[in-house]
């Protein structure tokens, strides 16, 4: 007699009932994957207004945004990253958006030192066999300087935006990346796509703007900015000057001046830095500015980390 | 020796009539597959998640391939009752274990060898670079992993009752070791006390299972391991995975079939 264990199982294929639930569940799974998106369509709806994992994991899919952002991160140091178990000071802002300057740096302490000195032999050996040294994908990564090896951390940008599309982070780092790439309209359409989600975001904004400054679409980009500013100033002024964002802000009005700078408007330069003198965390450096443009010099560009890293590299 | 081949020869000839393996692999193949036809901002040359992908879903099937394999070999083998007529052949207890394990262990090389050749094309194609030799040491040190595993789970099978119980109790420290083994000392110090003196115990103790897992390096595109670090784990696995023969030998030799 068949027990109902012996009627599960597959007698023809010798195969264990496991095995065919799982691999009926990934063909299901891959089959909605392909087939879901061009049923919308067909309905008449939008496609990325529905997707897979809100449909599979509602809002509890902004959970799992952390950790590919993170993981993101973990790929710009080509996998040498500090666990839970590690010394994190070093790792407290992404290195990828510090590095792009899209986020103030909070770091403290040595960041390729987290792992700490030896312990014992098992630590010794075991250092040899995980990424133990602290590198950049644009900067000095093993044999890859040059090649575009920070695409790889675009997709895990682009799933974490997914997993959250209200943390605004991921748009401006992924932007920063794929401009570096050369991938300009993509960068706009991730940004805009931000946008959709945010709607008037400061930092978005800004980042819409330095793509359409980057597109030499100099009036756009300044309508752009001026627009971020102003939402800026509606959604910040109210707040203490502690708890204001005034990274962006100065980043916004510094851009303001040099694409005046650029147009030869030298008044509404000096304007635009002289906004920018009580936020910006070294107005020294502003003052400065401000009387190099008044003296008739060009405003220089104010550049992301990343690329003056990247001068400093190619001119020891 | 023959009598270990002999026996080793059935487990493998098992294998292959078993189609977990060819399910496993067809798995991690669509899976693979389906993710590589994601489309990333129009960049074709986008890799890594996809090695990453890949690798952990042959890391997944090596551990149930190693642990499932070894499991059943002697309780199914007593529940059958072709227990006794093997043992009643001119072949000792621990030539039969010694022949499961070497059958268990050649199926996994057997079956690690097309989970990496599958990952070396898909890794080739995208990325256009060949690095033989890191794969050859990255499958190598698997392999040994997989002794590792296949020598525990074959001294489990001979401790516990039950197959659920034996494959619980060893996935559920080969998760452990994999994921916190190189953390434990840490642990330990931070813990004190007691507690603090047991996991550093486990941390000298058990098996560095971690220390096989290359696939960051592998993922990242680091450059090979030195060849006298693949020696050390080499000899590190061969001293574990004989203790652990050897206690499950002793132990095979007061078990009872009845």
């Amino acid at each position: 007699m068949n027990t109902p264990q012996k009627i599960l199982e597959c007698p023809r294929l010798g195969v264990p009932e496991w095995l065919v639930a799982a691999l009926l569940f990934v063909s299901a799974f891959c089959l909605g994957f392909f087939v879901h998106p061009p049923l919308y369509e067909l309905q008449g709806r939008r496609p990325g207004a529905d997707d897979i994992m809100t449909r599979l994991l509602g809002d509890g899919r902004r959970l799992f945004a952390n950790h590919f952002y993170v993981k993101a991160d973990a790929y710009y140091h080509s996998g040498f990253y500090p666990t839970i178990f590690d010394d994190q000071q070093g790792h407290q802002t992404a290195h990828m958006a510090a590095d792009a300057g899209v986020v103030e740096e909070k770091n403290m302490g040595e960041e390729g030192q987290f792992l700490g000195a030896v312990t014992d032999w098992i630590d010794e050996h075991s250092r040899k066999h995980f990424p133990s040294v602290h590198t950049h994908l644009d900067e000095d990564a093993p044999g890859e300087q040059g090649s575009g090896a920070e695409r790889e951390i675009l997709p895990w940008l682009e799933i974490s935006a997914k997993m959250d599309p209200n943390w605004v982070e991921n748009y401006t780092v992924g932007a920063f990346w794929l401009r570096k790439l050369g991938k300009q309209p993509e960068a706009e359409r991730f940004v805009r796509q931000g946008l959709e989600a945010n709607p008037g975001n400061a930092e978005l904004l800004f980042e819409l703007g330095r793509c359409r400054f980057d597109a030499a679409d100099l009036e756009r980009a300044r309508n752009i900015w001026s627009h971020g500013w102003n939402r800026w100033r509606a959604r910040e002024e109210g707040k203490p000057a502690a708890e204001q964002n005034r990274f962006t802000a100065s980043q916004i009005l510094l851009n303001l001046a040099l694409l005046e700078s650029r147009l030869g408007r030298r008044d509404e330069c000096i304007q635009w830095l002289t906004q920018a003198l009580p936020l910006a965390a070294s107005p020294d450096q502003i003052q400065k500015r401000i009387d190099e443009v008044r003296s008739g010099l060009p405003l220089g560009p104010t550049k992301a980390p990343t690329e003056e890293k990247s001068e400093k590299i190619a001119k020891p | 020796m023959s009598h270990i081949s002999a026996v080793a020869g059935v487990v493998i000839l098992e294998m292959i009539r078993r189609k977990d393996v060819y399910v496993l692999l067809f798995l991690t193949a669509l899976i693979t597959l389906v993710l590589g036809s994601v489309n990333f901002f129009g960049d074709a040359k986008i890799a890594r998640y996809l090695k990453e992908v890949c690798l952990a879903l042959i890391w997944i099937s090596s551990i149930v391939i190693a642990v499932f394999s070894a499991a059943r070999q002697i309780p199914s083998e007593k529940e059958s009752r072709t227990l006794f007529p093997l043992l009643a052949k001119p072949i000792s207890r621990a030539q039969v274990l010694l022949g499961k394990f070497l059958g268990c262990w050649l199926a996994c090389a057997g079956s690690l060898a097309a989970f990496y050749l599958f990952f070396a094309v898909i890794s080739g194609t995208r990325e256009g670079q060949w690095p033989v030799a890191s794969y050859l040491q990255a499958y190598w040190l698997h392999l040994l992993f997989c002794g590792l595993v296949s020598s525990l789970t074959l001294l489990g099978s001979v401790w516990f009752t039950a197959i659920s119980s034996n494959t619980t109790i060893i996935i559920a420290l080969v998760s452990s070791m994999l994921l916190l083994g190189r953390h434990l000392h840490k642990v330990a110090m931070k813990t004190g006390g007691i507690p603090g003196h047991l996991l550093d115990a486990g941390y000298y103790a058990l098996p560095h299972l971690e220390w096989f897992d290359v696939r960051d390096l592998i993922i990242h595109n680091w450059p090979r391991i030195d060849w006298d670090i693949i020696a050390k784990d080499t000899l590190y696995a061969v001293a574990y995975g004989g203790c652990f023969l050897a206690l499950a030998c002793w132990r095979f030799r007061r078990y009872t079939i009845h």
